[in-house]
């Protein structure tokens, strides 16, 4: 395996679900050099989690690696603690409790619910959302850490959507 | 009383401490760009793209001072466009908020 090949794939172990542009930003490589590099990786799994492409170390099964994924929003993390504390919860209390818009939690249970990490009840009118796997999902917060660039892109989503949204009534 | 028309140290034709100036903001700008960039395309609604071309317009003005430093752009029309930049950035907030009431009610009729 060549020196770049290797540089790549242990960027991969110590980052599982690393997106493409990150590896780049990371390695200091060219965008092509990666491409021709992780075709040549074969035990590598690749996963599309919401437009974007991700890579994963093999070990981890397929739920965990669109957790993995999730895991790496910040906003995402805070809800998964704030239901893991409270065990079930309600929207409108779980965004209280985080400090963010409805809207913001709604945009992030979308991805949450679909990857089967969040579970939505429905008790006619009211909902009440849990965790599907509360101890695996808090056991992969500790795997992935969210980069500044997504920490921003996070906290800019929280203000433009509480500037935007009006003020709760549930 | 005669105040200094500028401050700061020269390098031949260079103004250092207004390259200095236009580069942070710049670059602190282009980050916030890139962020709202980002954040458009997860989002997809029209308010973020509001907001986001505003911000693109805050990054054309450090782009101009910049164009007009090196005399590329000359000092009027670096003001007009400048001033230009300011009205698009107020109308393009003001749209998204505008805008904001319109998205609140489509999420409503869902709920």
């Amino acid at each position: 395996m060549s020196e770049t090949r290797a540089r790549i794939r242990r960027e991969i172990e110590r980052e599982p679900g690393i997106h493409f542009r990150a590896l780049t930003r990371g390695l200091e490589l060219a965008t092509g050099q990666v491409q021709y590099h992780l075709g040549r990786i074969e035990d590598v799994r690749v996963e599309r989690v919401n437009g974007r492409t991700h890579y994963y170390p093999p070990g981890y099964d397929a739920w965990e690696r669109a957790a993995l994924a999730m895991l790496r929003r910040e906003t995402a993390r805070d809800v998964v603690a704030a239901l893991y504390d409270a065990g079930e919860a309600r929207p409108g209390t779980v965004a209280d409790r985080v400090g963010i818009a409805r809207s913001t939690l709604e945009h992030h249970l979308d991805g949450l619910v679909a990857g089967d990490i969040v579970q939505k009840r429905r008790d006619g009118n009211r909902v009440t959302l849990s965790l599907v796997h509360p101890d695996e999902t808090v056991a992969l917060l500790g795997t992935v850490e969210p980069s500044l660039a997504e920490r921003l892109t996070d906290r800019f989503e929280r203000l433009v959507d509480s500037l935007l949204d009006p003020p709760e009534r549930d | 009383m005669n105040w200094p028309g500028h401050v700061g140290g020269h390098w031949e034709a260079l103004h250092v401490d207004f390259t200095v100036v236009l580069a942070v903001s710049a670059l602190t700008t282009a980050a916030l760009c890139l962020a709202a960039v980002t954040a458009y395309r997860r989002r997809g609604s029209r308010a973020y793209l509001l907001v986001t071309l505003a911000l693109a317009a805050l990054v054309a003005q450090p782009v101009l001072g910049g164009l007009a430093m090196v005399g590329a752009v000359s000092p009027a029309a670096h003001h007009t466009l400048e001033h230009g930049a300011d009205a698009v950035i107020v109308v393009l907030v003001l749209g998204a908020v505008y805008d904001a009431r319109r998205t609140n009610q489509g999420r409503e009729v869902g709920r």
